[in-house]
């Protein structure tokens, strides 16, 4: 029954160490299991030229050798229809050549639904590789009056078979004892196929990929046939299965109302569904809205103290300008995202965790789809209107590359906090505050936030045109069963994806801090105040140069400098026309906020016409609206997609809408006789 | 039952040579598919009605001719619904689920 399998043959020979790949459908605690093998001795990079990311991670067996651990992404099939699924299989049959060939793979089978589980579990089998079994959630399956008779199943397979329950850490020790086994074995199970089928693929040899037959050479497949070689594939896995299920699963009581259904009956209910979701995704943005500025307000004076101190310990010079202002700044321009990470990771954890998530998902498909998206991309759109960096982060959640690839590009169009003080000076400088009625503001950013919500959805369809479908993935989406949410689980996820913000995005917005901070600096000028200053340096040179672009749009230079300045970061406008504007360092904000807008309302062009008229100021409005003003989303969108293409082609496209809108509001604004 | 009347219909307007077309359709409609059922309903899938790579995934789910299916609910918005096979829950939308041909128990 049993082949012996020659010493592992890793990339990096050097140490001959075991190598497991760790399989499974989603929702079947492969994770959990992952993280109880490995502990925090894990490491998450990307598959090079995929957006697929690869997780690895050490284990030590019970004797204290090393092995290493490959968590591969969940799946329902190896028959490779979407990356993840192409990793999967890639890596299994050793095809990557940044990855070591697995001595072994361990797939993960959910007890409570073994039926659909062994279908992966089958094919991965026929590959030819030594495969355990790690029956997981036998504690799920208890209370659903399931009972699997692991000896069975591991004769009917041939394959160890190690019942478990991964968040309780039960039956780790007799999977490292599986894995530590000084001959892995090898099974010959096989599905039972059809004649004519069966007869094919041993004539057609090592091209099918084995008995799997994943691949299958357009020669092999019959002509006129109704049904599909696929088709008769499927269904005799799933033939075979079932007689092994009747042998090895009794299921007493079919249809007992389980803890899932009651919960269901409540969060998918027509009015109590809504009602909870509202609840939920309400307190969340509660909390990213409001309760981060209480900790991003620490940051902000920790690096304000901070800068203060090496302020006062340093000589004047350009040293000490790049530290503080450079330096000190750019990375508390990274570390004040962490708050709202933190807290949209912990609830997109908890969901996930919880099997929630899919349920928001549920409920919200409908509206989705009808630009082309789906349920899933509901929550990181949402948590954009926050700020797009953690929404961003949250695509990971949207299996789907596609969608996931249009709702990274669409979702800087959500109106975020930083956008918020650059609306709230030019409705200020249009209206003033003491005779506008608050119903007018709030009117104002009303329909902003709506405009960008408009460029959502009208992109999405756009981009859902434009862009190529692979495989329609998403039609079919599982709701898992409710489960507790392992805080270990969370906060693990927690951990990975701040360290990997600050990693992967953090230089990146440091480097251009730095960058932004020289262009503003130099050339240095030898006399005049700061607005002098900055109108003279490179970046004010670069607000000046693009004058006659911008002009069409109601814009002049002194705009210009708040635009280029403002391009690391939406918010950096304001301080940008303070400075440019000499609105002397005031103790007091307020009274600052209110001396901009008077000599903002002031300004002139050269003929002495008014510059801020509300007409420039509502363009300027649209402008931020439609603009990739960030290069925090720019530094993130290059994480999430693996390289530059994306990035770039999104802030083009922005960009081009943005000069696009303003233009027709501007242009047609003063058709229409408004100044 | 409802096949009867169906090819009882589609003759009549062969026969007449008219809309065929339509014919076609209504046959389609007669047809109980599992986007038609509902909630609680159960059923067994008969066949696919499209031969779509894209229902592959189906297939691979657990969703295959003989399998017995139940339409748990709809969601509030009414699409997608929520099918209940081979002891898990899935996300069906409509379009797609009614491309399935499913029967009730006491006729299949």
């Amino acid at each position: 029954m049993s082949a012996k399998v020659e010493s592992p043959d890793t990339v990096s020979a050097a140490k001959a160490r075991r190598v497991f790949a760790l399989v499974g459908n989603p929702n079947c605690g492969k994770t959990t299991l992952f993280n109880a093998l490995t502990g925090l001795r894990q490491r998450v990079t990307n598959y090079p030229g995929v957006t697929v990311e690869r997780k690895e991670g050490t284990c030590f067996s019970q004797h204290g050798e090393e092995y290493l651990i490959i968590d591969l992404p969940g799946a329902y099939s190896l028959k490779a229809r979407s990356p993840d699924e192409e990793i999967l299989r890639d890596v299994i049959l050793g095809r990557r050549k940044d990855s070591p060939k697995p001595d072994a793979v361990i797939c993960v089978l959910d007890a409570s639904n073994a039926e659909r589980n062994l279908f992966l579990a089958s094919q991965i089998i026929e590959l030819g590789v030594p495969v355990i079994l790690a029956l997981n959630m036998t504690d799920v399956a208890e209370a659903r009056k399931i009972h699997l008779d692991p000896q069975k199943l591991s004769d009917a397979l041939g394959v160890p078979v190690i019942p478990m329950q991964a968040n309780a850490r039960k039956g780790i020790i007799e999977l490292r004892i599986a894995m530590s086994h000084p001959e892995l074995q090898i099974s010959h199970h096989k599905v039972a196929l059809p004649e004519a089928i069966e007869k094919a693929i041993n004539e057609a040899g090592d091209k099918t990929l084995g008995r799997a037959a994943l691949y299958i050479p357009e020669e092999l497949k019959p002509h006129g046939h109704h049904e599909s070689w696929e088709d008769h594939l499927i269904a005799s896995r799933y033939e075979t299965i079932q007689q092994i299920c009747e042998e090895v699963v009794r299921h007493h009581e079919p249809d007992s109302v389980t803890m899932t259904d009651r919960l269901d009956a409540i969060f998918l209910h027509k009015f109590w569904g809504w009602a909870a979701m509202a609840g939920i995704l309400g307190l969340l943005f509660f909390l990213i809205f409001r309760f981060a500025e209480y900790p991003m307000g620490w940051i902000e004076s920790l690096f304000g103290a901070a800068s203060d101190a090496v302020t006062n310990a340093m000589p004047e010079g350009d040293l000490r300008d790049l530290i503080t202002d450079g330096v000190i700044a750019g990375v508390g321009g990274v570390v004040i995202f962490l708050p709202q990470i933190i807290i949209l990771f912990f609830f997109i954890g908890v969901m996930e965790d919880t099997g929630y998530m899919s349920r928001v998902a549920f409920m919200m498909d409908r509206a989705m789809s009808k630009v082309g998206l789906s349920g899933k991309s509901f929550i990181p759109l949402l948590s954009s209107y926050a700020c797009a960096v953690p929404g961003i982060m949250g695509t990971r959640t949207v299996e789907n590359p596609k969608d996931r690839l249009i709702t990274i590009l669409v979702a800087p169009f959500a109106s975020c906090t930083a956008r918020v003080p650059v609306y709230l000076l030019m409705i200020a400088t249009i209206v003033p505050a003491e005779k506008a009625p608050a119903l007018t503001k709030a009117g104002y950013m009303l329909g902003l936030y709506l405009l960008g919500t408009i460029g959502i959805f009208v992109f999405a369809a756009i981009f859902n045109k434009v862009l190529k479908r692979r495989a329609a993935t998403h039609q079919i989406i599982e709701l898992p069963t409710y489960k507790r949410p392992s805080m270990k689980a969370v906060g693990l996820h927690l951990w990975e994806r701040s360290f990997l913000f600050v990693r992967r995005a953090g230089t990146i917005i440091l480097g251009i801090s730095i960058l932004l901070w020289a262009l503003e600096t130099y050339p240095k000028q030898a006399e005049g105040d700061a607005g002098d200053q900055l109108a003279q340096s490179y970046a004010g040179r670069m607000g000046k140069a693009i004058e006659p672009v911008i002009e069409p749009l109601g814009f002049d230079w002194r705009c210009g400098i708040g635009l280029v300045m403002s391009f690391a970061a939406r918010e950096v406008f304001v301080s940008a026309m303070s400075v440019t504007f000499h609105v002397e360092d005031a103790d007091n904000e307020e009274a600052a906020m209110t001396e901009l807008r008077h000599r903002m309302k002031a300004a002139t062009r050269d003929d002495g016409t008014q510059l801020f008229t509300p007409l420039v100021c509502l363009s300027l409005m649209v402008f931020y609206v439609f603009a990739m003003q960030c290069v925090s989303t720019l530094a993130i969108v290059r994480r999430e997609t693996n390289s530059w293409r994306w990035p770039l082609f999104q802030l083009g496209y922005m960009t081009v809408v943005a000069y696009l809108a303003s233009l027709i509001v501007y242009q047609g604004g003063r058709l229409l006789g408004f100044s | 039952m409802i096949a009867h009347e169906t090819q009882f219909q589609l003759k009549l307007l062969i026969e007449t040579g008219t809309h065929l077309e339509k014919a076609i359709v209504e046959a389609m409609e007669e047809t109980l598919t599992l986007s038609a059922l509902r909630p609680g309903e159960k059923a067994v899938i008969v066949r696919y009605l499209s031969v779509d790579e894209s229902l592959l995934r189906f297939r691979e789910m657990g969703l295959l001719p003989g399998t017995a299916v139940k339409l748990v609910r709809r969601a509030p918005l009414g699409d997608p619904i929520e099918i209940s096979v081979r002891g898990s829950l899935l996300s069906v939308r409509v379009p797609q689920a009614a491309l399935i041909e499913v029967a009730r128990p006491e006729e299949a």
